[in-house]
């Protein structure tokens, strides 16, 4: 049971890198002060896909040993899988710049203080949790820490939506003003929820965790478990943006706009609560982000690799984090926008997804890995729609980006 | 290895492990010896990031080997291990080795853990 409850937690901090990080809030946040409800059914078919592909890199862990990485490499060999790699190192690279903003925009909005004298400390504490911590202590934290973006939960529930009018905003519908801005949020909120590091990152904490196929079951519940968990706070962000926000007509361009949206609902807490909810997203995101590119760059050349493992064990995973995040500091400090890189990268996440989801069309196939796990006709027929609806918001994001941001 | 293998798909590109089941590289490169009397024989894996690059474009391969030698305090040169001590294991391929006693092996790593990680605290040293 409580071995179980450990795995709920894998599905939480994967679902915090989906759901509750800086783009995904943020996009929530615009998508229901402009558009109120309409935009929940991005958030749902964002869920559903994610849930389907967390569970199929979670059975690929379980039965062989081995994560999304390895078995792309495995089976289409390093001229092809080098354009994956490329494209998510850079996308976690940016991704990772706009988490690290998005904890430093916590601090700035809580005291005042800018971005540029946070972001350093907050990196600091991020590097010193992985270096010191275990992949177990860490996703227990973050789990367990994330439950404070649940306030987004009562807070839509205090503010008692009409509930008939939220279950219309769960099938897509014609907006009534502009249309193209009311698309480009779709295909953003899509962007920030199907995240190709929540793919690789699920597998590898499953390796990391010594899942068998006994596992399976288990799996299943935890993929769908966790994503719901994300699902319904990104559900409640819009639901709440739109009630807060839409009618006094802010569009929550900015985070400095839009933190005093759980005042309303939660009174003087709900400040406190929007700083911690965002800096606990993110931070979580962050932490999930550069393991991420650890655990890409080791399985791709084959390195050995773990955050369970002490760093003298694994130097190369463990520097690879390091110069990491270094390197994504670098934005904050020269006092670029995180709101303006988080839309970019959401952007080249969009771009990269068909590259790093494709393959998984034949991986998930393979008895050799999968033995008799491998896909049914159910989840062969969502892995090909997964790849369609990546394949068409790669090719709307730059024009949508630039019609309707 | 006794058992028909299809070299592309079972060995190339495939997880190494050691005696310690300790992950020591992946199959970069495959070395055949080509034999008068018979079909070509696979001697060896090669294991590398030269090998690796090369793959992609030998220029690629020249930079990577050029900077190398200009920047890296250990040598990146690939490393052969015969296919004799090379077997099947699972999807993986187990190598008759072990890792940390073989100089030719992980040498950037042990430089690493020498030169900086272990003077980090928290390292685990």
């Amino acid at each position: 049971m409580v071995k179980n409850l450990t795995k709920v937690g894998l599905g939480i901090v994967t679902s915090v890198g989906g759901f509750l990080e800086v783009g995904s809030i943020g996009t929530g946040l615009q998508a229901g002060a402009t558009y109120r409800f309409s935009l929940l059914w991005a958030i749902v078919v964002g869920t559903i896909c994610v849930a389907f592909l967390t569970e199929m890199t979670g059975r690929l862990a379980a039965v062989s040993k081995h994560t999304v990485v390895d078995a792309v490499r495995g089976r289409f060999g390093f001229p092809f899988h080098a354009w994956p790699f490329g494209a998510q190192v850079i996308v976690d690279l940016f991704v990772l710049a706009s988490e690290l903003g998005g904890a430093a925009l916590a601090w700035q909005l809580a005291t005042g203080i800018s971005i540029r004298v946070w972001i350093l400390p907050i990196t600091f504490g991020i590097w010193l949790l992985l270096w010191y911590g275990t992949f177990d202590s860490i996703e227990q934290s973050v789990a367990l820490l994330g439950l404070v973006t649940l306030s987004f939960a009562v807070a839509a529930w205090r503010l008692h939506p009409d509930w008939s009018d939220v279950a219309r905003g769960l099938l897509p519908q014609r907006p009534q003003t502009d249309p193209t801005q009311h698309a480009y949020l779709a295909v953003a909120i899509l962007g920030a929820s199907i995240s190709p590091s929540l793919v690789t990152f699920y597998s590898s904490g499953a390796v990391e965790e010594k899942w068998t196929p006994k596992d399976l079951l288990p799996n299943r519940i935890v993929a769908w478990i966790g994503m719901g968990f994300g699902s319904t706070v990104a559900m409640a962000v819009v639901i709440v943006a739109a009630l807060v926000l839409a009618p006094r007509g802010i569009h929550a361009d900015s985070y400095q706009q839009a933190a005093a949206l759980l005042s309303v609902p939660l009174g003087r807490w709900g400040f406190t609560l929007f700083c911690a909810s965002l800096f606990i997203g993110c931070v979580g995101a962050a932490l999930e982000l550069a393991l991420d590119l650890s655990y890409i760059v080791a399985q791709t050349f084959g390195w050995d690799w773990g955050e369970n493992k002490r760093p003298i064990e694994e130097a190369r995973f463990a520097l690879t984090y390091t110069i990491a995040l270094a390197l994504v500091m670098v934005p904050s400090l020269l006092g670029i926008d995180p709101l303006k890189l988080t839309m970019f990268s959401m952007a080249i996440t969009v771009l990269a997804l068909p590259l790093v989801v494709g393959p998984l069309m034949v991986v998930m196939n393979d008895k050799q890995y999968l033995k008799a796990h491998t896909n049914g006709f159910v989840t062969n027929a969502a892995v090909i729609a997964i790849v369609v609806v990546a394949f068409v918001l790669a090719m709307l994001a730059l024009p949508l980006q630039w019609l309707g941001a | 290895m006794d058992k028909t293998l299809d070299l592309v798909r079972d060995v190339l590109d495939v997880q190494l492990i050691d005696n310690a089941d300790c992950r020591i590289g992946r199959a970069d490169g495959v070395v055949l010896e080509l034999r008068q009397d018979g079909p070509p024989r696979v001697a060896a894996i090669e294991v590398g990031a030269i090998t690796l690059a090369r793959r992609i474009h030998p220029t690629l391969a020249r930079w990577l080997r050029v900077l190398a030698i200009r920047w890296l305090p250990v040598s990146i040169r690939s490393v052969r291990l015969p296919m004799s001590l090379c077997r099947e294991s699972g999807v993986d391929i187990a190598v008759d080795v072990d890792a940390h006693a073989d100089r030719r092996l992980l040498r950037l790593e042990k430089w690493l853990i020498r030169h900086v990680v272990q003077r980090l605290p928290g390292s685990g040293a």
